[in-house]
């Protein structure tokens, strides 16, 4: 499967695509939300993605509910990952059509059962 | 008793608060069990990266973790699971400034129980050979100095 994290850290990114290849997936990564909406028009089928919510440029909340709007995009189950922690915030992103929530620090074993739990438990397919 | 919505006004800096975010953070991100040490200032190393922060809240806070490139290279390592001798200066920064990132995200949750609130700036970086961040005299502050093997942080908060 293709996946793509968004997250203004290159830090983060990494983590969260080695993770996706140690699960056996291939993992995308942008820099900003407006890259991110780039790289899913260009590639195909990316069937899950991770962002972040604080990002200079269009936040994290932006880019998701952008893409709840489009047809072509608003299945691809979307987690997550942040330093927003506030109960508030968790409420806002759900309601906006978020699957998973990681608040950061995370380690790298909330975010693989994250991961295979966003796939229906399916990995290595 | 505290009033609905009245922020919490710090007489002095939550320090341990902060201290403790900083412990937490690591440890989960990186693996490493950081331990406070008491009274060694005098033996600090240089700092060649500041991963700063701006808490805006009743009273402003600067928060920042000062490092170097020694540090932080077995840091986001292990974050990163990225061998020591292919990280470049920019993942390190990278790495400092967003472990900055999550200890205010969760010093913020903690303080928020005690309806101390603030708003988180964007997280920072100051980069450079023996950098210190220098504040007027009167200024309250707070410095915890956090080691692991060869993993030298300190973590310092200013009241503005």
């Amino acid at each position: 499967m293709k996946m793509l994290t968004i997250d203004d850290s290159a830090v983060v990114r990494r983590i969260i695509a080695a993770a996706v290849v140690v699960l056996g997936h291939e993992c995308l990564e942008a820099e900003s939300a407006q890259d991110g909406l780039k790289l899913l028009e260009d590639s195909e089928k990316i069937e899950l993605i991770f962002l972040d919510w604080n990002m200079p440029g269009m936040n994290g909340l932006e880019f998701l509910k952008t893409i709840k709007k489009d047809d072509q995009f608003k299945h691809i189950p979307v987690v997550m990952v942040t330093t927003e922690n506030m109960p508030e915030s968790i409420i806002e992103a759900v309601k906006a059509g978020v699957s998973q929530y990681i608040t950061k620090p995370f380690s790298i074993e909330e975010l693989m059962k994250k991961i295979i739990e966003s796939l229906g438990g399916e990995v290595n397919q | 008793m505290i009033a609905e919505n009245e922020n919490t006004k710090y007489q002095v800096i939550p320090g341990q608060v902060f201290v403790a975010a900083l412990l937490e953070t690591v440890e989960r991100m990186s693996g490493f069990v950081l331990t406070e040490v008491k009274n060694d200032s005098e033996s600090e190393p240089d700092h060649e990266i500041i991963g700063a922060m701006v808490l805006q809240g009743e009273k402003a806070m600067l928060l920042c973790l000062e490092t170097n490139q020694q540090s932080a290279a077995p840091l986001v390592s292990f974050m990163t699971g990225i061998e020591t001798a292919a990280l470049d200066a920019e993942l390190l920064n990278d790495g400092i400034t967003e472990l900055i990132n999550m200890v205010g995200g969760s010093a913020r949750a903690h303080l928020e129980a005690s309806n101390y609130k603030f708003l988180l700036s964007v997280p920072f970086t100051l980069v450079g050979q023996s950098i210190k961040i220098l504040v007027k005299k009167r200024t309250d502050s707070f410095m915890a100095r956090l080691v692991c093997d060869q993993i030298d942080l300190s973590l310092r908060v200013y009241q503005l």
